[in-house]
Parts: C-alpha cells; sequence; structure tokens
C-alpha cells in the first residue's frame, strides 16, 4: 500500500484539549499539502479538521480530561481524516448534525455545517457511552487539462 | 492570539492577530466583555491580522454582538482576509455586522464594503 508516490499518512493520540486545535489543523494541512491542493482547499480543510476536534474537546469529556486520535491519510484520491474518541457519544446524531443546533447561546452550532461544506464526504459514528468517530474525505480535483482547438 | 486596543470616544476598536479558535475565544470574550463593561457602546474589530476563525470564535463574536446591540450598539468588522470574509458570510454575520475595507471607514461609518470582492 505505501508504495511511494503520493501515499503518507500519520496517527496522532493527544490529550482533548484546546491547545491542541492548533496542531491538529497544522499537522493534517502539512499532510494535505502533500498533494496538490490549492491553498484555499488548505484553508478549508483546516476549518473541518478544527471543527471535528473542538467537538471532542467541548462535548466528549464532560467528567475529566480524556484523549482523542487523529488520523489523517493520503493517497491518488486525496485525503482522509478520522477523529475519534472514547467519550459519551452523541445520543441524536441527526440533531447534532442540524445547523444552528446548540444548547449553548455562546455557540453557533455550526461545527458540522462546516465539516460538510469543506469536505466531499462526512461519516459520523457514534455510540452512547463509548465514543464517536468522525470520517471525513476531501477529493483532489485535478486541474481540467486544456483541450486543443 | 494577540489583542489590541484603541479607544476612540465610545467606540473601542481591538485588532486580533493570529488565530481565534476554542484555545483563544475566552480571551477575546473577556477582552470584549471588558470593554463593553467599561462603556464602549460601538466596537470595531480589525481582522486583517486574522489568521484563522472557526465556530468557536464565531460564536463568541455573536455572543458580543448581542450584548452590543442590546445597548443601542453596533459592532463593524473591517478588512477580513478573503477566507476568513468567506466563513463570516457564510455563517450571515455581515447582515448583522458590516464590513469596512478600513478602520477610518469604520470609525466614520460610512462607505461599506459591499458585495463585491
Amino acid at each position: 500500500m505505501m508504495s511511494g508516490g503520493t501515499s503518507n499518512f500519520f496517527v496522532l493520540r493527544m490529550p482533548a484539549k484546546a491547545e491542541n486545535l492548533g496542531i491538529a489543523r497544522l499537522a493534517v494541512a502539512a499532510l494535505a499539502g502533500q498533494l496538490d491542493f490549492t491553498l484555499h482547499d488548505l484553508e478549508e480543510i483546516k476549518i473541518a479538521v478544527n471543527e471535528a476536534v473542538t467537538n471532542v474537546v467541548v462535548h466528549a469529556y464532560p467528567a475529566g480530561p480524556g484523549l482523542l486520535t487523529l488520523e489523517a491519510e493520503i493517497g491518488e484520491q486525496g485525503l482522509t481524516v478520522t477523529v475519534s474518541d472514547e467519550g459519551i457519544g452523541i445520543a441524536d446524531i441527526g440533531q447534532a448534525r442540524q445547523a444552528a443546533y446548540s444548547s449553548d447561546p455562546e455557540r453557533m452550532g455550526m461545527g458540522f455545517t462546516f465539516m460538510e461544506t469543506f469536505m466531499d464526504d462526512l461519516q459520523v459514528v457514534s455510540t452512547p457511552g463509548e465514543g464517536t468517530t468522525v470520517i471525513m474525505r476531501k477529493h483532489l480535483v485535478k486541474a481540467p487539462v486544456p483541450s486543443p482547438s | 492570539m494577540q489583542i489590541f486596543e484603541e479607544r476612540a470616544g465610545g467606540t473601542c476598536i481591538m485588532r486580533l492577530v493570529g488565530e481565534l479558535d476554542e484555545h483563544t475565544a475566552a480571551d477575546f470574550r473577556l477582552r470584549a466583555d471588558g470593554a463593553i463593561d467599561s462603556g464602549c457602546r460601538h466596537l470595531i474589530l480589525v481582522l486583517k491580522d486574522l489568521r484563522f476563525v472557526d465556530s468557536s470564535g464565531l460564536g463568541v463574536l455573536m455572543g458580543r454582538y448581542r450584548r452590543i446591540v442590546e445597548h443601542g450598539g453596533q459592532v463593524s468588522l473591517v478588512a477580513p482576509p478573503p477566507h476568513i470574509r468567506a466563513l463570516l458570510e457564510m455563517a450571515g454575520i455581515p447582515r448583522l455586522m458590516p464590513l469596512y475595507r478600513s478602520q477610518r471607514q469604520a470609525l466614520m461609518g460610512g462607505v461599506r464594503q459591499g458585495g463585491g470582492r
């Protein structure tokens, strides 16, 4: 599988602390930057990763500190990012993914909206009491070759 | 993130430098609430040196907007970089907080940055 070329990946495990948001988004952007993503794409990737990790930081571990795992992989198809935790889980994923859903007036409830908008594919798998995994993909769109004529 | 404050009468000008995320949003909230509590009626946020903002940052921005509007004031935004402006627009924020090209224009309350680029 790792035949060189554009294949690469990393796995990072870290405390679910807001201080680590910068590490998470920069690490993924640095890996994605090995593909031909545009700067605009990289900004979008940073926001999507940031929102997934923020959800873990804010919601996953109300009882105390916990860990999160950030995995990122690039290949010919593009980028896949997986953010997982072993926290309380999400009881109603459909509700959590709705725009402007938030239990806190200081929050926009736009986290999932940004993830959906900026990535091509978003999957959320959660088991209450066991944790949540968010898998996001962004395809690499090759610039069209100008046709002669 | 660094925050630089200036004051012009009842208007507070805050220049945000760096990244506004879940980690730094609390600091911004404290500083902005301090400004509001000390009598700032209007808030001008200079965003030209803001490199990153996320939904946590936008949430805190909306919270401060609600406080300012409650007292009849206005929050204005100055010169967000294009990727940040796109995010603000996605969240519908320019309908509530006008965008200006420069701090001077925001202070005069004139010439808003229009819908174009």
